[in-house]
């Protein structure tokens, strides 16, 4: 299934990550008993999407574009299962960092591509 | 998409033709803030456009290859630069401000010694200086 950010489309993640929360404070007594409240009632999700080493140019030139509107506000992203989210950058990462390695010993330029982007709902 | 097999870095001086790094590392980073209000939602806010940074890093420089990133480093330390990289984009680059000077590490290897170094640049929106 192909993903997309803001309509950018982009190579099959190697792994993929959604996990959700619901905004709520805990908090432990004197006398040692905890108790927990729901500051609301909306799950959250959060996204990770990694590629190991298939990380292509297109899809470098489509992030950039991507990760500008994720850092202007809410964009929409298709996920593997082709679920729709709302979603902005994750507060854990303002930027976005592609990194290659070359093989050694090999006749021509052979380069291996790795990214990681987090993301988080927007509601 | 054919990969330049080169790295150009042009001052006022020279173009500096570098070889193909082994590590290569570019970064993408548009200035925002992301804020939560009362009740936990979180919220993202732009502050401005986007810049880049690239980092580079050789294992095995030879003599002649590590004095051409230093002709390099010297034109990237005083001035906007021009760099191509390897998909052929141009930016105009500096140093990158937490990167003051360039250090060499020396390797022994069975064809003598050899240097592994690393330098790391950052995007302006200046112009090239020409």
């Amino acid at each position: 299934m192909t993903i997309s950010i803001d309509g950018n489309t982009f190579t099959t993640p190697t792994g993929y990550e959604i996990s959700y929360y619901i905004p709520s404070t805990a908090r432990t007594h004197a006398n040692g008993r905890a108790f927990v409240q729901g500051l609301d009632s909306t799950e959250i999700h959060e996204f990770s999407l990694r590629w190991e080493n298939n990380f292509s140019q297109p899809d470098q030139s489509a992030m950039e574009l991507a990760f500008y509107a994720l850092c202007g506000g809410s964009v929409v992203f298709v996920d593997p299962q082709g679920n729709s989210w709302n979603v902005m950058r994750h507060p854990d990462q303002d930027r976005f960092t592609v990194k290659a390695v070359r093989l050694y010993n090999v006749s021509s330029l052979y380069w291996l591509w790795t990214a990681e982007l987090k993301m988080i709902e927007a509601i | 998409m054919a990969l330049n097999t080169i790295i150009e870095i042009q001052d006022l001086g020279a173009t500096h033709t570098l070889p193909p790094p082994n590590e290569y590392e570019e970064t993408y980073f548009r200035a925002s803030v992301v804020g939560v209000n009362a009740v936990g939602k979180p919220f993202v806010q732009a502050l401005g456009g986007g810049l880049y940074e690239f980092r580079l890093t050789w294992h095995l420089m030879t003599d002649a290859q590590m004095l051409l990133v230093q002709q390099a480093w010297d034109g990237l330390s005083s001035q906007v630069c021009r760099y191509e990289g390897l998909f052929s984009e141009t930016r105009n680059v500096t140093r990158h401000e937490d990167q003051e000077s360039v250090q060499a590490v020396a390797v022994k290897t069975a064809a003598g010694i050899r240097w592994r170094v690393s330098i790391h640049l950052q995007s302006t929106t200046k112009a090239y200086e020409i």
